[in-house]
């Protein structure tokens, strides 16, 4: 790939692919979530409950949240 | 890993919620429930079906308790809470499976082939009277259900299968329909939106599986402050053999029978002083739950997990005993007759 992907550029300095324990346990974790997924759905940071343009709801989640590290990919 | 379960069930949820349309469309609303008894009082109990159910004399807890509030069940703990003289208030489904999901209610289609074809109920460690002689257990089962539907109101989300809503209907539920939020409701093309458009009704945050949409509707619809939960473990104990977790078959799949423990967590309840371990899906499940925990206790609505086992522990949740909770419960109700 990164034969495909090259930029158009050369850099100063030599950059190094970022490589590190965590990437073996993260690639596994993205894996295993999107095999398995849930029973249903979860957004978050979103409110409870939606009841449409006029409904009235409320319970917004903040921007950071625990499950937001889910994010990522 | 709210866009895998979307890639994973999104496209079911879809097809059930078609077929539900004209169902769903001129039903109840699960907000129809604010006008029922189930909304009286601030208090109510959730019981999901994790293996910490069958480890204590929950049921007596329960019973012994004198807790009068509304008791909402997952539909899998359904047969668990009929079995020991329970009638929930109130069922949840919401798993689009078309299959495994009626079991729960006693599938009246259920032969040899269906269970040759499908090992879950043999292997799940939810209910162990799934496990073993599993037409005998359906039979006994589609009595229960078919003698306590009368009495019980059923939550139906649009994405659940033809065979569950066939089901509920045969046995005479009460049923109120509602919408999984598969996605975020602010897209305009998004899931939920297309689903609230085929039938009207809300778009239910169901934290990704159906013990979290109980607690959910037990504050987001029904206005409860004060909510027991047992039976939420989202893991298992230590002495479970891999084969008997959620997703055994496919993470052999992916990491192959002799790899297969390095898929799972770890993690020690403080409170128990007691180590559990817990399966990729299980602690996105847990996380998500913390999350809205502790937004919900922002907004004064108390979490108490009396599940006795398990890793449900956090900000926004009081891990306590079930005598505590109905204690606490009680104590409301008090306070709102001096009030």
């Amino acid at each position: 790939m990164s034969k495909l992907l090259r930029g158009n550029f050369t850099p100063k300095s030599e950059v190094a692919a970022k490589k590190n324990e965590d990437d073996l346990e993260a690639k596994f974790e993205r894996a295993a979530l999107a095999r398995l997924g849930g029973s249903i759905g979860y957004v978050s940071r979103k409110k409870f409950l939606w009841s449409g343009e006029t409904g009235e709801d409320k319970n917004e989640l903040p921007a950071a949240g625990r499950a937001a590290q889910y994010d990522h990919d | 890993m709210e866009r895998y379960t979307l890639d994973r069930v999104g496209g079911l949820a879809l097809d059930n919620a078609r077929f539900n349309q004209v169902a769903a469309r001129d039903g109840a609303s699960i907000l129809a429930l604010r006008e029922t008894e189930l909304a009286a009082g601030d208090a109510a109990l959730v019981i999901a079906a994790g293996p910490s159910l069958h480890r204590q004399d929950t049921a007596g807890m329960i019973k012994a308790s004198g807790f009068r509030g509304p008791i909402i069940a997952t539909e899998s703990a359904m047969a668990w809470c009929l079995r020991n003289d329970i009638v929930p208030s109130l069922v949840v489904t919401v798993d689009p499976h078309r299959e495994r999901i009626v079991r729960w209610f006693g599938d009246p289609e259920l032969d040899a082939t269906a269970i040759a074809r499908d090992d879950y109920y043999a292997r799940q460690d939810m209910d162990p009277n799934f496990r073993f002689n599993q037409l005998e257990s359906n039979r006994e089962l589609l009595g229960l259900v078919n003698q306590s539907g009368p009495r019980m109101r059923i939550a139906v989300a649009s994405s659940a299968s033809q065979a569950v809503v066939k089901r509920c209907a045969e046995t005479g539920m009460s049923v109120y329909w509602w919408n999984p939020m598969l996605d975020d409701y602010d897209a305009a093309e998004g899931f939920s939106r297309q689903l609230h458009r085929l039938n009207g009704k809300p778009c239910l945050n169901a934290g990704g599986n159906v013990g979290s949409a109980c607690w959910v509707l037990a504050h987001a619809v029904l206005g409860k402050t004060k909510i027991g939960i047992v039976g939420m473990d989202f893991s298992y104990y230590g002495e479970t053999s891999y084969r008997e977790t959620q997703y055994y078959n496919e993470l052999v799949e992916m990491l192959g029978a002799e790899r297969i423990a390095e898929a799972f967590v770890h993690i020690h309840n403080p409170y128990l002083r007691r180590d559990f371990f817990t399966d990729p899906a299980y602690y996105w499940y847990r996380m998500a739950f913390l999350e809205m925990a502790e937004q919900a206790a922002a907004d004064g609505i108390r979490t108490y997990n009396c599940t006795g086992g398990g890793i449900l522990f956090g900000s926004g949740i009081d891990f306590v005993s079930f005598a505590e909770f109905a204690a606490a419960a009680a104590d409301t109700k008090v306070s709102k007759v001096q009030g």
